[in-house]
């Protein structure tokens, strides 16, 4: 999907974006300096025109990729590739992971948020014959303790420590 | 020069900095040798350890990460035909095939002391360059400035890929994150979309951790099951260096043509080793006598690619150290290092803080020896590092991510927006849009507006400056030829592309 219509999703999605971009930019504070020739609009006001103008180029290219995909699919049907079942879930398992771990890292703390976080993740990367839990979990443990020890004795970086503080 | 750089030397051989600098490129090899990770990575995991050093120290740690992470890529690129890091590609040309014909200490050995002189060349270049050019560039006023800026974006073209269009909105994408925050002269907030904690903007770490850490992760994270195995039977031998004095004489004139490229595209702003070992093994292969045994394991190829990128690294520091304008990824999270300290980098540099500027010279030559040493005699134990599975090092890289990232103000938002960004980056990847253009869009974008504005106060809102000032005139018309040619050799490629289908058809 992402090689055929890619481009065309990626340009309407900058269209609306350069859009939205200006229009922010219409509600910037002006400034009364004098001094001032060009205002805090102005170069955003560019980038937003300069997004439009690529957008649309990037639109173009992309309905002429399309078709000639079309096109090409219409004398070979077996072009398309068989849907990553596991891609999917891993990427998707990951990004949930961490967003997870960043979200409860402050309230339930640095120390047991990577301890959960380490060994999930480990366990979705990898393949299940080399799924092996109690080697998961002393990692973690390990890792998740002499970073936060490090970070604190060393460099003076206090980690969240959560429901532990 | 020379007070200045022996007092660098007392300062770094005290044990402190000199254990920085060791563990450093230890680190750095590590990163450089294990396919997936990166100088960059080392770097941007590392940048927070330095909040607590002083500002010498700092940078001694990460010049140490910056000669090893280069480095370290040839290892794998040699024994296991995966490129350790973007700057070790060509290698893996000539390297993998000496090793299957039975050769990898040789091709160690030329890899490792190719290295090293190119280092050394560049590092050479970098000291008696940059004083000069800070020197000129002192004299730089924002026309200037805002000139040399726009010229750097244009690198953005080259840096595209397969599509200029998707390069230039990945850097306006960039230059949008730029905008968010308080604007350069009269720091009225922009795009915060009501977050209080976006009034400074984003900070250059998040922006840096999450495009090259995240997103690398999720790339990675996708090739479970069919990446390639690292448990293949690893063997080689090295004895002595690896190969004889008129085999090494044999590479002088493509040793030294390598170390030029290396050094000459690490200047250019955006492109840095990873560029540099293309364009030097394709110009070795050129040149060469016998362009046909490319590819089959000979020592030009080596020599080339492993000269060039480590000779990048002296070049890429000159613009950073000199003009403030990183000339890639890594320099870029340098520039963020210097400003994490303090420091101001730009032609002001050698006058305010020195004393650092000669530290980072001295570590680099330190690192550069130390480099060598560790993989002439500490082979063996990077070669057993190729076997951790991704499974167990990704996960670690995440969490020491989130932490550097919470470690920029103490606060978990910048660790929040790292997250942000990094998704951000993993969807343009799918997209296939380019994503260093956004770090130099980001970077670059507010250096250039804060210039435009002060030039049109200066000439009370005249653009004509920016056009009749010698320096700012030269590198606009610099930027018109770039792009120019850009065009020019686009369209030259699309007409044989169309020649060609048409001709298949």
């Amino acid at each position: 999907m992402i090689e055929k219509y890619g481009d065309l999703y990626a340009s309407v999605f900058f269209l609306i974006f350069a859009i939205f971009m200006y229009i922010a930019t219409l509600n910037f504070q002006q400034s009364d300096l004098v001094v001032l020739t060009i205002g805090s609009e102005f170069v955003p006001q560019l980038a937003a025109g300069g997004i439009f103008i690529f957008a649309f180029l990037l639109l173009i290219k992309g309905i002429k990729t399309a078709k000639a995909m079309n096109k090409d699919e219409a004398a070979d049907v077996q072009t398309s590739k068989p849907f990553h079942k596991t891609k999917v879930f891993t990427v998707g398992a990951t990004i949930l992971l961490i967003v997870l771990y960043v979200t409860l890292i402050t309230q339930i703390g640095f120390l047991i948020t990577t301890v959960v976080y380490l060994v999930l993740q480990m366990y979705v990367l990898a393949e299940p014959i080399k799924r092996n839990l109690f080697l998961f979990v002393s990692i973690a443990i390990i890792t998740s303790g002499s970073v936060y020890f490090v970070f604190r004795e060393f460099f003076n970086l206090f980690l969240p420590s959560g429901i532990l503080g | 020069m020379f007070e200045m750089v022996q007092e660098a030397f007392a300062t770094v051989f005290t044990l402190e900095t000199l254990f920085l600098i060791i563990g450093g490129t230890a680190l750095g090899l590590v990163f450089g040798s294990i396919p997936g990770l990166t100088a960059t990575m080392a770097i941007a995991i590392c940048l927070p350890l330095t909040f607590g050093m002083d500002p010498g120290n700092g940078m001694a740690l990460l010049m140490g990460l910056y000669i090893g992470g280069v480095s370290g890529g040839l290892i794998p690129a040699i024994l296991l035909n995966i490129p350790g890091t973007p700057s070790s590609v060509s290698t893996t040309f000539d390297g993998y095939p000496m090793a299957q014909n039975g050769d990898a200490g040789k091709a160690f050995g030329f890899a490792i002391v190719f290295s090293f002189l190119g280092g050394l060349f560049s590092i050479l270049i970098l000291m008696f360059l940059s004083p000069a050019l800070a020197d000129i560039a002192l004299g730089f006023g924002p026309f200037e400035f805002f000139a040399v800026t726009i010229f750097a974006l244009t690198m953005i073209a080259s840096l595209s890929g397969d599509s200029i269009i998707r390069g230039i909105l990945s850097g306006f994408v960039g230059l949008f994150l730029g905008f968010v925050g308080s604007a350069p002269i009269d720091s009225y907030p922009r795009f915060t979309f009501g977050f209080d904690q976006l009034d400074a903007g984003f900070a250059i770490l998040p922006v840096l951790i999450g495009l090259f850490a995240i997103s690398e992760v999720l790339k990675n994270a996708e090739q479970r099951g069919s990446g390639v195995s690292n448990t293949k039977k690893i063997q080689y031998k090295i004895k002595g260096l690896g190969f004889s004095l008129a085999e090494f004489i044999q590479q002088g004139w493509n040793g030294l043509r390598s170390f030029v490229i290396g050094v000459g595209i690490g200047i250019l702003p955006g492109v840095g080793g990873g560029t540099a070992n293309i364009i030097a093994y394709g110009t070795a292969k050129n040149r060469s006598k016998y362009p046909e045994k490319f590819g089959t394991g000979i020592n030009d190829g080596v020599v080339a690619s492993e000269g060039s990128n480590n000779a990048a690294i002296g070049g890429a520091l000159i613009p950073l150290i000199a003009l403030g304008i990183p000339g890639d990824t890594v320099t870029a999270l340098l520039l963020g290092g210097l400003m994490l300290h303090g420091l101001n980098p730009g032609p002001l540099l050698f006058e305010q803080s020195g004393d650092v500027v000669y530290i980072i010279f001295a570590s680099l030559i330190i690192a550069n020896v130390i480099m060598c040493l560790f993989l002439f005699f500490g082979m063996r134990m990077f070669v057993k590092l190729l076997s951790i599975p991704q499974h167990i090092l990704l996960p670690i890289i995440i969490v020491l991510c989130v932490v550097g990232g919470f470690g920029v103000n103490n606060r978990i938002f910048d660790a929040a927006a790292l997250v942000f960004i990094g998704l951000l980056g993993y969807a343009l990847i799918k997209f296939k849009f380019p994503i260093v253009p956004i770090i130099i869009g980001f970077i670059l974008g507010p250096i250039a507006e804060t210039n435009l504005s002060r030039g049109l106060m200066q000439s009370q809102g005249d653009f004509s400056p920016f056009f009749t000032q010698p320096i700012a005139a030269f590198f606009l018309l610099l930027t018109f030829v770039s792009v120019g040619i850009k065009i020019w050799q686009n369209f030259k490629k699309k007409i044989k592309t169309d020649d060609s289908t048409t001709a298949s058809l």
